[in-house]
């Protein structure tokens, strides 16, 4: 048996460097847990978002969507297809091709793989008209361009043909409600007749439908029709038993058939059809048949004008009864506190349900406003004011006081100016609340147009979610949980610091 | 008051109702769901209602609920807010009859030329709450490489559950692990058009349920059954939500959906080579059953404007609206002669799917979805039942008779 060894200072002092670094592994591995814990489900709906399939199981990490070689070929594709790397589509007179390698062991059949363009056209949260397709227009060639062992490399043109002989500018513009003639709207605003000019397009002339984007050739001949503008590009290739398609410029989107069918649900994506695919349809799938316009878009703007509402109502009428309540002395104080204040809180807001509810219709008021109208003083937000303005040293008040200002000017030259803390606080909980609230915006607001995001998002979720489109209803998701953080990050130091401390000397 | 002075007034009521709508602009709101429907309706309230109305200055709006339907609507028809016209689900119709909010349409609506069984669907104690919109069945949808791959026939309207459970245990055992032979969900939705093929009826003339019908119970072997050896599987099994879901993963051959599985899969899986075939027949009665997914038009008891809303309700039945909706893709339409529409010949998958599911609506026990007069829960006991057993943690004995005894419990509130 050995004796202890004696305590000596360095002893002492590596074991509490051994401590302090203990205590710090702790620490971090504790908020590394607690971070995978609040940031996991985001990023992983983040990515999900991004997928062909959200769904896959196992989830990968490695989608080709972030990986920068196939972003680069999306981009390349876009540009050849419609001259915009960004959006993508396949514009008329263009041509694009696409690269698909099969393999063919022998005795395996040798035939090209059977390739064909597929009508591709998501069903929309409002069913946006019938766009055009490019199966129905644009022409395809497969050509053997390459051969390594039992590889080849098979090359498919896409041309989309020109419905127009005129020569001259280029305009896009937008097909309006059919009448006697075919027009369209420019991008100014003006509506033109569209002339069809040749046997090709007076083809066409029926089965375009209003909402149709078209290039326009402007020429002396007037506006006539280069021919419609399509969003995609779906391609489907088809192998025999035995063959295998080993590689292609894109990534398959689908995969069938044990492998032997593999579907692109577009091949001239540009950046932003590719790996922003859902996020551009959750905006442009979205339109409201009556004005055209996006609903996603409209949603957003809804959703910030309520909550700017809410802050600015709770900002004013929160201080000014916080104030009131804290400083202020007038019969009847404790009671309005008690009542108005705690007791408020303590009653759940969907008490008042009915009464409310049939108050605001009767007020016609089943609307934004409305909303607005019944949120517009927070209990909460007055409670914590009040607690603020308690907090205040009375020296500052006794001081402007002396200074010769009524309470009026106490209250708005210096008090509400410290109290900046507090509202910037008030205003996040404030934003927060009135972006996130559903419960409300789900019983009042009635029309399409008019809801808010949570509420539109759960239409997404209602019409997708059974069907299982969950692309979209991730990147609704994220969308609208973006500026909750936005605002968290950017102002979540203000919550610390009040100058109040240091305003009075001893 | 005796009939025919009651009739007179009807009448005069009646003329009223319509001069005052000849006279003012009348304005008919109408309440439906939500997500594509507002599209839908909008589309053919301005293509044919608008056009029928502008002389009589009658308005038309779509209302669409977001939500929970059935409970929005129940607010607001407690409200006295709801629309004049509004859809009727028929799965619900028993809840809303009860509140008296639903007008009868018996002689005012001509139901002659609509699918008997969907006016049934619609018909209480004699009395006709609502008019078919459009309907949906059940088929047996198919992924046509599975069963290629495999070499085994496809499903067909010649099987029976014995030769269809033939076919998918060969599939299963020609494809191996990764494959299934068919997506059974745990739900009453889904397996109690079996339950229906065998003859057993969802109640008896007390509005009982038995679960302890052998007829039942052969259906419940069957549908359980299948899952032997994970010849079915559910959707969670492959990480989706429904059998649609199933049948887009590639790995699942055979699905039993309705028409809505259509659009589905040409968003979802634009590649799958998919075929449809009816519901197979019970060996022993050498019925198929069916189940009769309609939503219905139907008229606010409490309506200012009844005449006007009448009006409507004819419109939106009528055959021409019928055919565009059909030939759209929407919808099965709910009149008999559409039968022979152009649209039902086409050989593509999807025509074909909505020939089959129109078909299916008078082939063998047909029966409406519906949960009964005490809702939606009605089902829970044998949906607990089918998961219990599929997922394993049961016999299929144990689990009927906890199912029966729950029911009765139910049945009992």
């Amino acid at each position: 048996m050995t004796a202890p060894a004696p305590i000596t200072p360095a002893v002492r002092e590596r074991w509490l460097a051994r401590r302090r670094w203990a205590r710090a592994a702790w620490l971090y591995a504790f908020m590394l847990v607690m971070s995978f814990f609040f940031l996991g489900p985001f990023v992983t709906g983040l990515l999900s978002s991004l997928k062909d399939n959200p769904n896959e199981y196992p989830p990968t990490l490695n989608i080709p969507q972030l990986t920068p070689a196939v972003i680069g070929r999306a981009w390349a594709q876009g540009v050849q297809g419609s001259g915009d790397g960004w959006q993508g589509g396949l514009h008329p007179g263009r041509t694009v091709t696409f690269e698909v390698q099969v393999q063919s062991p022998p005795g395996a059949p040798q035939a090209p793989p059977a390739v064909t363009l597929f009508p591709y056209q998501p069903v929309s949260l409002v069913a946006v008209a019938r766009q055009a397709q490019a199966r129905d227009y644009a022409t395809l060639d497969t050509r053997e361009v390459a051969r390594r062992g039992d590889t080849r490399t098979y090359r498919v043109t896409v041309r989309s043909p020109l419905l127009t002989r005129q020569t001259g500018e280029t305009v896009r513009a937008t097909l309006t409600e059919p009448d006697t003639d075919l027009r369209a709207r420019l991008r100014n605003g003006q509506t033109v007749p569209v002339r069809l000019d040749t046997p090709q397009a007076q083809e066409r002339q029926y089965e375009l439908n209003a909402g149709q984007t078209v290039e326009l050739t402007r020429g002396p001949a007037g506006y006539t029709l280069r021919g419609p503008v399509f969003e995609r590009t779906p391609l489907q290739v088809d192998v025999q038993r035995g063959q295998r398609i080993v590689g292609s410029t894109l990534p398959p989107s689908d995969r069938q058939d044990f492998g032997r069918s593999f579907a692109f649900r577009n091949v001239t994506p540009g950046v932003l059809g590719y790996t922003f695919n859902n996020y551009r349809r959750a905006f442009r799938e979205t339109a409201d048949p009556a004005s055209g316009r996006s609903l996603f878009f409209s949603w957003v703007l809804n959703s910030f004008l309520y909550a700017f509402l809410r802050v600015a109502a709770a900002v004013v009428f929160c201080s000014l009864a916080g104030y009131a309540l804290a400083r202020m002395t007038f019969p009847g104080r404790n009671l309005i506190f008690l009542v108005a204040v705690l007791f408020v809180q303590m009653v759940p807001s969907q008490v008042n349900l009915v009464s409310n509810y049939v108050l605001l219709k009767d007020l016609g008021l089943l609307n934004l406003w409305g909303l607005w109208l019944n949120g517009l003083v927070a209990a909460g937000g007055v409670f914590l004011m009040k607690q603020f303005f308690e907090g205040m040293p009375r020296e500052l008040e006794e001081s402007a006081a002396i200074d010769g200002a009524g309470p009026l000017t106490t209250f708005f030259r210096v008090m509400l100016p410290q109290a900046g803390p507090a509202l910037i606080a008030l205003s996040i909980t404030q934003f927060q609340g009135a972006w996130n609230d559903f419960f409300w915006p789900l019983v009042i607001l009635r029309d399409n147009a008019s809801f808010t995001l949570t509420v539109g998002l759960s239409n997404f979720r209602e019409l997708y979610g059974g069907q299982g489109d969950y692309g979209l209803i991730l990147a609704g998701a994220v969308l609208s949980a973006i500026p909750v953080i936005v605002l968290f990050v950017v102002f979540q130091r203000y919550f610390v610091d009040t100058g109040a401390d240091s305003a009075v000397k001893g | 008051m005796n009939a025919p002075r009651r009739t007179l007034l009807g009448l005069t009521l009646a003329a009223c109702a319509a001069l005052g709508s000849a006279h003012a602009q009348t304005t008919i709101k109408i309440n439906g769901y939500g997500g594509t429907d507002p599209a839908v309706v909008g589309d053919l309230i301005n293509r044919f209602v608008k056009p029928a109305l502008a002389k009589d200055r009658i308005t038309v709006v779509y209302e669409p609920l977001q939500g929970d339907y059935n409970k929005s609507l129940t607010t607001l028809l407690a409200a006295g807010n709801a629309g004049d016209v509004f859809y009727l689900p028929a799965e619900t119709l028993d809840g809303f009859v009860a509140t008296g909010k639903v007008l009868p349409l018996n002689g005012l609506v001509n139901t002659g030329p609509f699918i008997k069984s969907l006016n049934a669907a619609f018909t209480r104690g004699g009395r006709l709450y609502g008019v078919a919109k459009d309907f949906n069945t059940l088929t047996l949808v198919y992924n046509r490489s599975l069963f290629d791959e495999a070499g085994v026939k496809y499903p067909d309207g010649t099987d029976t559950w014995a030769t269809l459970q033939t076919k998918l245990t060969t599939l299963k055992q020609k494809l191996g692990p990764d494959y299934a032979g068919i997506c059974l969900q745990p739900n009453w939705d889904r397996f109690g058009a079996f339950a229906f093929a065998t003859g057993w009826t969802q109640f008896d003339s007390k509005g009982r349920t038995n679960l302890a019908d052998p007829r039942f119970a052969e259906a419940f072997n069957f549908y359980t059954g299948l899952a032997r050896n994970k010849v079915g599987i559910q959707p969670s099994e492959v990480s989706e939500g429904w059998t649609g879901g199933c049948l887009k993963t590639g790995k699942v051959a055979v699905g039993i959906e309705g028409n809505w599985v259509v659009n589905f899969l040409r968003d979802n899986a634009p590649n799958l080579k998919f075929g449809t075939a009816l519901m197979p027949k019970n060996p022993k009665t050498g019925q198929r059953g069916n189940f009769l997914y309609t939503v219905g038009w139907a008229i606010n008891s409490g309506t200012k404007n009844r005449a006007a809303s009448l009006k409507v309700l004819n419109i939106l039945t009528s055959p021409q609206v019928q055919q565009y909706v059909l030939e759209q893709g929407l919808a099965i339409p709910s009149r008999t002669a559409l039968t022979s529409n152009a649209y039902f010949r086409k050989t593509d998958p999807g025509a074909q799917n909505s020939r089959l599911v129109f078909d299916g609506a008078d082939d063998g026990n047909v029966r409406a979805f519906t949960f009964g007069p005490q809702g939606a829960d009605w089902s829970k006991p044998i949906n607990e039942a089918l998961a219990a057993v599929l997922s394993g943690q049961k016999s299929a004995a144990d689990a009927l008779k906890k199912a029966q005894a729950d029911m009765n419990t139910f049945q009992k509130r």
